[in-house]
């Protein structure tokens, strides 16, 4: 069972599985987190306080959590197809009912893609 | 953090993504070096090469203006004299000149002095010293060719005079298109400062005042000109080049040897104590 995200302010707290976060994008200071399930929970802060919450709480486990460019973080679990070529990030899993895609900059799908990659080759005996 | 980098959460950024990025940033870095070496490098070699495809085409036009020069240098002007040239006193700029206009003659250019102390070649009638001898080897300054015999090498006076078939060009160079051309059609060749190239002065490193002596070339005629005061090397230009001279090149005045034959002229300086180069004008007749 992975760690939960617990996001506080005056008014509310929502808490969430990790493993259950597709991915997290901004605008300006707001960011929408986005779950499994498509349920879409807006926060007033930014992706780089959101990134610091990440860290503070998941420590280790926050790994699986990739920031691609400046207005997105995923859940590398969900990633499912990486085309820099037709700057395509496309998320999506056995549980989701449907698939969510980004065009995030070529350069940024090739360092993802290569860095996939990598861990790939350290798995292999 | 900017759009065309990632990080993974959790584990520094030198042990994940952004070092990927700043191994792509030397990358970028050094394809930019490499573009803008290769950019300087490019303009390096045009700079260079420029003038050298320049200077190859304009030597290829002096040849055939050597050509064009010999072709049409006046022929004989002063038919029924016994004297082959024409002397002239004439004050430009307050610059006193005396001007010996040679269109009836036949030039040469010569290492013999012994051919200078027959005097009574009838067909001599002037001779003056081409150009200056060197400390070392009292070999000629610069490129210097005697029918067709390649004698002294050197280009640190751009200036010369080109002989061939006994007709005179004048003109600058670097290169030696010109010479090599003398070398074959059997002529002659040597190098003088240049005085006035195209009716423009040039500028020379000669310093001080003296007696001054040109080889000039106007309108088909060929000239020596030289004054008769002592005159800065500026000065003497801009007569001459007042005078309407297109071409000229220095020759080596003062005491230097100069032999002038004429009815009522008859001037003749110190013969140098060492080998010489002469240039010598026979009358055609």
């Amino acid at each position: 069972m992975s760690k939960a995200i617990i996001i506080s302010n005056s008014n509310e707290l929502v808490r969430v599985p990790a493993e259950r976060v597709v991915y997290i994008s901004s605008d300006g200071n707001y960011s929408t987190l986005v779950l499994h399930n498509e349920t879409r929970l807006v926060f007033t802060m930014n992706l780089a306080c959101f990134l610091k919450l990440l860290v503070q709480q998941l420590g280790t486990e926050a790994q699986m959590f990739i920031r691609v460019g400046k207005q997105l973080i995923i859940n590398r679990e969900y990633i499912y197809k990486i085309n820099p070529n037709k700057q395509q990030l496309v998320l999506a899993d056995m549980d989701l009912n449907h698939t969510f895609e980004f065009t995030p900059s070529r350069e940024a799908l090739r360092l993802l893609k290569e860095f996939l990659e990598s861990e790939l080759k350290e798995v292999k005996p | 953090m900017r759009d065309d980098e990632i990080q993974v959460l959790g584990i520094s950024l030198e042990e994940q993504g952004t070092v990927v990025c700043h191994k792509r940033y030397f990358l970028r870095i050094a394809i930019w070096l490499v573009s803008i070496g290769g950019f300087i490098l490019v303009l390096v070699l045009c700079w260079k090469i420029t003038p050298v495809i320049k200077n190859v085409y304009q030597e290829r036009l002096l040849v055939e203006r050597v050509k064009e020069d010999v072709d049409t240098q006046n022929p004989l002007l002063i038919q029924d004299s016994q004297i082959a040239y024409q002397y002239y006193a004439d004050n430009i700029n307050d610059v006193p000149m005396h001007i010996y206009l040679l269109d009836n003659m036949e030039a040469s250019l010569t290492m013999d002095s012994t051919i200078i102390d027959d005097q009574l070649h009838t067909r001599m009638m002037m001779v003056v010293l081409a150009t200056d001898i060197r400390e070392d080897n009292k070999k000629p300054v610069g490129d210097f060719v005697v029918n067709g015999e390649k004698i002294a090498r050197g280009k640190s006076r751009e200036g010369y005079c080109a002989i061939v078939h006994g007709r005179i060009s004048i003109g600058r160079s670097e290169n030696d298109d010109v010479m090599n051309y003398c070398i074959q059609e059997g002529g002659s060749f040597f190098r003088e400062y240049p005085l006035v190239i195209n009716g423009e002065i040039c500028k020379n490193k000669i310093r001080g005042k003296r007696i001054r002596r040109a080889l000039v070339q106007q309108e088909g005629n060929i000239y020596v000109i030289e004054s008769e005061n002592k005159e800065s090397i500026y000065d003497f230009s801009e007569a001459i080049r007042d005078l309407g001279a297109k071409d000229a090149i220095y020759l080596p005045a003062g005491i230097n040897y100069m032999l002038v034959k004429t009815d009522s002229i008859h001037q003749e300086n110190n013969m140098p104590e060492y080998g010489g180069n002469f240039l010598v004008f026979k009358s055609r007749k």
